[in-house]
């Protein structure tokens, strides 16, 4: 297991030394705040930016509570732009590798395909992970000053739940580079790919309900305090990562 | 794009800045991380200028791109051709 210690290693280094812990953080926290802010001041806004007039704002209009600030922040943003920008930032994660031949020379030693690509995994969601956190804790804190308060540790298991849809994302990124050479082409088809999963778990039927987008269904559940929920997502989603992963290293394999 | 500028100015900032405040130095931090970036690396990288553009023009996204692949895309890139 040393190796797969140094491998990560290798891969938070290299992220570090490309500012990426500092940027993806970034946009995140500047994500976070946004959504809150927009939803809070919607009309202060309107009234003050040209061009906007003859729209009128209800002013009976239900103030949204927190959690669905929170939500919106989440599914809205995090999930589309957020997800884009994050699969963007890793989509050279084994491509870089193999096009400079950086993979031949990491496996000509005696280091395990296995290591190899659970490190890929490791380093790239520690990292995405880091900046998600950070930007969905500032985003909660300007929730709760603005919407009133909202339970942490319900926020808290969200972003556990959470972590294991990125954990997805990252191992569907590994498994579509080992059929994909460009990565344009990779970051292309992992977000479609994804996307297809965001808008399927909304149906309700058994089926969808285990595709991997199930898990995102509980972590939003978590927030609407929505008794009745399916554990059993966290089980489909662990298995479908290890069906990506060990997809991925028979592909390897071959060529 | 809004490009009214006068619009600027019948914003009543007393009330919208702290809120807005700190979108707006994140929003700077983010394109002087990508201008140190550029700085440094803006005899090596292709079409240094447009990405310059590009990192102070779009708000968020260029800096953004600019990290991603406008950083590495390299003049004279010889291991392209060889692949």
């Amino acid at each position: 297991m040393t190796n797969f210690y140094t491998l990560t290693r290798t891969e938070l280094v290299e992220a570090a030394k490309e500012f990426k812990f500092i940027w993806l953080t970034l946009f995140f926290v500047i994500l976070g705040i946004t959504q809150p802010l927009i939803t809070k001041y919607m009309d202060v806004i309107l009234e003050n930016v040209g061009g906007a007039d003859g729209i009128t704002i209800d002013p009976n209009r239900p103030v949204p509570s927190s959690a669905e600030v929170l939500l919106s922040t989440i599914s809205g943003q995090f999930n589309q732009i957020g997800l884009i920008i994050l699969i963007i930032s890793f989509m050279g994660l084994i491509a870089a590798d193999r096009n400079s031949g950086m993979q031949d020379f990491v496996l000509t030693r005696p280091v395990s395909l296995r290591s190899y690509l659970l490190s890929k995994l490791m380093g790239n969601w520690v990292i995405s992970m880091f900046s998600i956190s950070i930007g969905a804790a500032v985003s909660y804190g300007y929730t709760i000053f603005l919407f009133g308060s909202f339970s942490f540790s319900n926020f808290l298991l969200f972003v556990l739940l959470y972590s294991l849809w990125i954990l997805f994302i990252v191992s569907l990124a590994i498994l579509i580079s080992t059929f994909v050479k460009s990565p344009i082409l990779i970051a292309v088809t992992t977000i479609a790919v994804s996307i297809f999963f965001i808008l399927v778990k909304g149906f309700n039927h058994l089926l969808f309900q285990l595709s991997p987008g199930g898990i995102l269904n509980l972590a939003e559940n978590q927030l609407l305090s929505v008794h009745d929920l399916n554990y059993f997502s966290i089980a489909t989603c662990l298995a479908f990562i290890l069906l990506n992963l060990s997809w991925a290293n028979r592909n390897l394999k071959k060529s | 794009m809004n490009t009214d500028i006068t619009a600027l100015l019948e914003i009543e900032w007393a009330e919208i800045l702290p809120f807005a405040l700190p979108v707006v130095v994140f929003n700077f931090l983010i394109i002087g991380i990508a201008l140190y970036d550029w700085f440094k690396r803006r005899n090596l990288i292709a079409a240094p200028y447009v990405w310059l553009a590009a990192i102070i023009l779009l708000q968020l996204l260029g800096p953004i791109l600019y990290l991603v692949i406008g950083r590495r895309l390299i003049q004279n890139d010889y291991s392209r051709e060889t692949s």
